[in-house]
């Protein structure tokens, strides 16, 4: 039977799937990683050993579960990035710098909403979906690049013009997200 | 090697593999039980060479037992001794077995564990589950030597925490040593993944007698992995001959038949829709009391009838694609499952909807049970099927009540497990030392529309402010999907731990009856969420004036301005007992700019307490 070695169970997420530290995520090797741990760590490699090693790995199969959705979500894995650089950004923090980007979030949503009374909900919901994509994919290159330059600092938490840039970014990324959840939530309501 | 592979039945052939596991299929209408020799997998049958059990018990007197077709051949003589279908009481409270009107005597003395009354004594669902359950094992043991390590046992993807629960139970009670619970779709992936070899995503339509479960999974070299699943748990082949008898019945122009005749008439509409498989049309005749009926059912108009019903499971099928993320041309192929997917209307709908000829060359009624031995057999660590790895998800989402009876989910649908969430909470009031923690699960926004899974309380919490306690609630759910929660006060370090272990779960219609409540009165629900929110600010509001009046309203307000504050809060607390939003509102700000004042008043009050040394805290 396997064992389970913790150690190898590296606590930076970036890591422990042999990826480099950066947005940028090659999602293959991401999930060609995460299966080759699980082949191993998973509890069903261990349902004939003692209790102790059981929950072992159970929390070490829970654990890769966790790392895989923090890697998979662009604000998760924006604000990951920063907190393994010791900075943090709570929920609560406020986006109140950018009114263009509020009034178009605003708008999107207002025109998910009318979508359920409209003649071609599926039409307004795409153009929805294609400019938050638009918007995402804007918003993780400029975290990118904003995260970049602080990484060729002698001290990442230097500038703070470009560390009120990231944030602002991950903040944006995670409005993005939770549009994302609500396009999905309606397409659902709209099959029935 | 061939003829290495010569053996007695029963004798292994691999020197290494001595160990045996074996894969149990507990269905609603039949049971199945099934194990890999060498290196194949096969279904177990008695000396007949019938492989399914009926899922049926029969308490006879003396403590005897009865169980499959022995069961059902003299279930006449004792009907209400006899339990059918008992799958489809796991873990339901007395309120809806009663629901069920079944015709045994019910034992209601414990309205959270339900039994049945027999001529044995009072049986619970889960007590006549495991007679089944040692049925099914005595006959493995028999034809395997007495070296059966332990079972893996399916149950339907859409079976919640309480359901999953009851099985395994019933499982411990048969003296079975329980390798996993395997959702059914993903054993019948399982089946066909690896003799197919077919990499890449498959999707699993499962109509059975009673439910219908969809999943959609990717294969890739040797790992399952559950992409999302969904499905309709009070929707099944009964379903379709119920309708086929309503439209006979209209057809024949009666308006009441006695049970009996009803019996016979579903027997009827039964064999037609069978028949119908292999046959264009069918020739019908029905004899109730002095009347004679014959005529003619085809497969048009049977699949007119059933429209409908079938309808209901396509559209599982495209939420449960899009909850996936996959669309139809990225399905590698479609498997069917179950004695429901032989109707031809079945194989052409869902052929229709996928853009592909469905499978069915493994029997629908056996490919559950062969999946779960394959299954077993990985799991007790013989080699022989190679490096398989099944990664699943849970069917619906686990919650936690908070203010407002509102459900805050923890871990959505289709997560894959095994998986831990934590989050933060804290107290609403000040000087609250016990939080009451409500575990539910469902996709509804209100507790009380979601299936309550556990209610513990966390004791201890020091005393402190409103929102200065940090409490760390973390969900656990283990490979099985089975939930266990624990809470923790972080600063004082207390701590509470439950398994979550209902005394009875959820009916699976209820399952499917929440799912649809949940999307289709999903704007209901956000009315009601919005007043729910402004109820609990309101009585916040109205906690935070009266406080602030015992401690500082004799020295900072006159008795008018006492009185006024005293009546807008009699006003607003008794507006919030109704479900006027707007009115409850108006009250709200009225009160909230009535107290402004006084809130001002308090500020200065303990500004300049504090410049004189005191404390604050009392302020």
């Amino acid at each position: 039977m396997n064992q389970i070695n913790k150690s190898a169970l590296s606590a930076n997420y970036f890591i422990l799937f042999g990826l480099p530290e950066a947005y940028e995520v090659d999602s293959k090797k991401l999930r060609v990683a995460y299966t080759a741990l699980q082949s191993q760590y998973h509890p069903d490699r261990f349902t004939t050993s003692a209790t102790a090693e059981k929950n072992e790995a159970l929390q070490a199969s829970s654990y890769l579960n966790h790392a895989i959705e923090t890697l998979k979500s662009p604000a998760k894995r924006a604000t990951y990035l920063l907190e393994l650089k010791g900075i943090s950004i709570s929920d609560h923090a406020n986006l109140c710098g950018d009114t263009d980007f509020l009034m178009e979030q605003l708008h999107l949503r207002e025109l998910l909403e009318s979508a359920l009374n409209s003649e071609a909900p599926e039409d307004l919901i795409d153009k929805v979906q294609d400019t938050a994509l638009q918007l995402q994919n804007q918003e993780g290159r400029k975290f990118c690049r904003a995260y970049g330059q602080l990484q060729s600092l002698s001290s990442f938490d230097k500038d703070e013009s470009l560390l009120s840039s990231t944030r602002d970014s991950v903040l944006k990324l995670r409005f993005l997200e939770k549009l994302f959840d609500e396009v999905e939530a309606l397409q659902v309501r709209l099959l029935d | 090697m061939a003829l290495l592979q010569i053996a007695e039945p029963g004798q292994s052939t691999a020197p290494h593999q001595h160990k045996h596991a074996i894969g149990i299929d507990l269905g609603t209408t039949n049971s199945l039980v099934a194990t890999v020799r060498s290196g194949q997998s096969e279904v177990i049958t008695d000396k007949e060479g019938v492989a399914a059990i009926p899922s049926v018990v029969q308490f006879c007197g003396r403590g005897q037992v009865k169980v499959g077709s022995e069961a059902v051949n003299n279930a006449d003589l004792a009907i209400e001794n006899t339990i059918f279908s008992v799958k489809r009481l796991l873990a339901r409270s007395a309120e809806e077995l009663v629901e069920f009107n079944l015709p045994y005597l019910l034992s209601l003395d414990d309205p959270q564990a339900p039994k049945i009354r027999t001529q044995a004594g009072d049986k619970s669902p889960v007590e006549v589950s495991a007679e089944i359950l040692k049925v099914l094992y005595n006959r493995a043991e028999a034809s395997l030597g007495e070296d059966v390590e332990g079972a893996v046992i399916t149950v339907p993807a859409y079976f919640d925490d309480a359901q999953r629960q009851a099985t395994k139970d019933a499982a411990h009670l048969a003296g079975i040593n329980v390798l996993r619970l395997l959702n059914e779709p993903t054993a019948a992936a399982v089946a066909y993944g690896l003799e197919k070899k077919a990499e890449g995503v498959h999707v699993i339509y499962d109509l059975g007698g009673g439910t219908f479960d969809v999943s959609i999974l990717n294969f890739s070299k040797g790992v399952f992995e559950v992409l999302a699943t969904g499905g309709n748990s009070s929707l099944g082949g009964d379903d379709f001959d119920r309708k086929i008898a309503d439209w006979l019945a209209a057809e024949m122009g009666v308006r009441a038949l006695n049970k009996t005749e009803q019996q016979r008439l579903l027997m009827l509409a039964r064999n037609a829709k069978e028949r119908l498989s292999s046959e264009e049309s069918v020739e019908l005749a029905f004899q109730f009391s002095d009347h004679f009926w014959q005529g003619e059912l085809n497969r048009e108009k049977f699949s007119e009838i059933v429209k409908p019903l079938l309808d209901l499971t396509l559209r599982a099928c495209k939420k449960t694609l899009r909850d996936a993320k996959i669309t139809v041309d990225e399905i590698e192929d479609v498997v069917l499952v179950g004695g429901s997917t032989r109707s031809h209307i079945v194989r052409e709908s869902v052929a229709r909807l996928f853009g592909c000829e469905p499978l069915s060359n493994i029997d629908p009624d056996k490919v559950v049970a062969l999946g779960a031995a394959i299954q077993a057999d990985v799991l007790i660590g013989n080699p022989s099927q190679g490096d398989v790895l099944l990664l699943d998800v849970i069917p619906l989402s686990l919650g936690l009540e908070v203010m407002g009876g509102l459900s805050e989910k923890i871990i959505p649908r289709n997560t894959t497990i095994p998986v831990v969430r934590a989050q933060e909470f804290t107290t609403s009031r000040d000087g609250q030392t016990a939080l009451s923690v409500h575990v539910v699960q469902g996709e509804r926004e209100l507790v009380d529309n979601c299936r309550s899974l556990a209610d513990f309380v966390l004791r201890g919490i020091p005393p402190m402010a409103a929102g200065s306690a940090k409490i760390l609630i973390t969900f656990q759910v283990d490979a099985d999907g089975l939930l266990s929660v624990a809470a923790k006060e972080l600063i004082s370090g207390v701590e509470a731990h439950v398994e979550v272990k209902p005394s009875y779960g959820l009916g699976e219609d209820q399952i499917a009856q929440m799912l649809q409540d949940s999307f289709a009165y999903a704007k209901e629900d956000s009315e009601q969420r919005a007043l729910r929110e402004q109820q609990v600010d309101g009585r916040r509001l109205i906690d935070a004036v009266k406080a602030a009046l015992l401690s500082d309203g004799e020295n900072l307000l006159c008795e008018n301005e006492r009185k006024k504050l005293g009546e807008k809060i009699t006003i607003l607390g008794v507006l919030l007992e109704s479900s006027d939003r707007k009115r409850i509102k108006e009250a709200y700000d009225s009160l909230n700019h009535a107290s402004e004042g006084f809130a001002a008043l308090r500020m200065d009050a303990s500004i300049k307490s504090a410049l004189a040394g005191q404390n604050i805290d009392d302020v």
